[in-house]
């Protein structure tokens, strides 16, 4: 199964928006949060 | 414009990993970013564990994030650049752009500290802001080079043309990426690295080089003449130790050791050249330098 140009782009910046939002998850579970 | 899914695209399974490469990339260096100001906010400096314990305490979070952050950079930039490459265009660069990600974002930090809104209200903090225009300067020289080598092709497959205008031409898993290879590169060497490229699947391939056919040629010569002046040399030279003693002790007596002496070690040089050369130790110019060297003491000699 592939995946359309358009369709890996939406995916990789939809990938970069929820590993920010992780990355701050993250911190505030280590910050005790 | 309406387009359908064509051979040329990546498969599924590859789209998921590089995303999960990127993704990953992104929460690092947001940890980085987060663990680096918490420990800003206390002066810049702290210590955990030991006799720096009284000194200034990390703030809770800090290590972990920057652990984390730092090293999980080095897992998941492997795994956007494995995958990328796959998925071809600005995504075959990921971790060139997740550098200049990690050094703005970090530069900030430098220059919202040391700059803007310094801790304790200590005024401007010149080791800061020097760091923050350096790591600014880090980050932005690979973001405008790759840009400027994707922007006519911001998503899509590189500078090659194709369907949809981002794409690159038909026909399976062509390269999204042509490397430029050092002209006096071993054609034979590119063409084992593109078949190892080919054999990985990443959507990258060498060119052939630009002096290949005449390296060769140029090689070949070399060869040619190397060999007349070693078998000359060979033919005036008995092969037995006993006779060669027997020649040298005869008309010419100790000038004539010394000379066979000096001429087989100027072979012995030639020899050891040609070697480095076909190991890559010197370059085609850097050869020709040395052979023609030895190559004037040889003819002196005889």
């Amino acid at each position: 199964m592939r995946v359309s140009r358009v369709g890996v782009n939406v995916i990789m910046v939809v990938a970069i928006v929820v590993g920010i939002a992780a990355g701050i998850r993250l911190y505030a579970f280590f910050a005790g949060g | 414009m309406t387009r359908t899914v064509s051979r040329q695209d990546p498969l599924v399974s590859d789209v998921v990993k590089a995303s999960i490469g990127v993704g990953g990339l992104a929460m690092c260096i947001t940890l980085a970013f987060l663990g680096m100001r918490s420990v800003m906010d206390i002066g810049g400096a702290c210590a955990d564990g030991g006799p720096y314990v009284p000194v200034q305490s990390c703030p809770d979070g800090a290590t972990p994030s920057l652990l984390l952050g730092i090293f999980g950079l080095f897992l998941f930039g492997g795994i956007a650049m494995v995958y990328g490459v796959r998925l071809g265009g600005i995504w075959s660069a990921a971790p060139l752009f997740a550098w200049s990600g990690l050094f703005l974002a970090l530069g900030w930090n430098f220059l919202d500290y040391g700059l803007f809104n310094p801790p304790f209200d200590e005024g401007v903090i010149w080791g800061w802001l020097l760091c923050g225009v350096i790591f600014v300067a880090m980050g932005l020289a690979p973001l405008l080079g790759g840009l400027a080598m994707f922007g006519d092709a911001p998503l899509g497959r590189g500078r090659s043309g194709g369907s949809g205008g981002s794409g690159r031409p038909s026909g399976g898993r062509g390269p999204a990426m042509v490397l430029q290879p050092a002209a006096d590169a071993d054609p034979e060497a590119v063409e084992t690295f593109n078949r190892a490229l080919a054999s990985a699947g990443v959507a990258a391939t060498v060119a052939a080089p630009a002096g290949g056919a005449a390296r060769q040629a140029e090689l070949r010569g070399i060869a040619s003449d190397m060999g007349a002046v070693i078998t000359e040399a060979a033919a005036e030279t008995p092969a037995d130790p006993l006779a060669r003693d027997a020649l040298d002790a005869g008309d010419d007596g100790a000038g004539g050791a010394a000379f066979n002496e000096g001429t087989q070690a100027l072979l012995d040089r030639l020899e050891r050249l040609a070697d480095l050369r076909d190991r890559g130790m010197l370059g085609a110019e850097e050869y020709e330098t040395a052979k023609a060297s030895v190559m004037r003491e040889l003819e002196a000699r005889s």
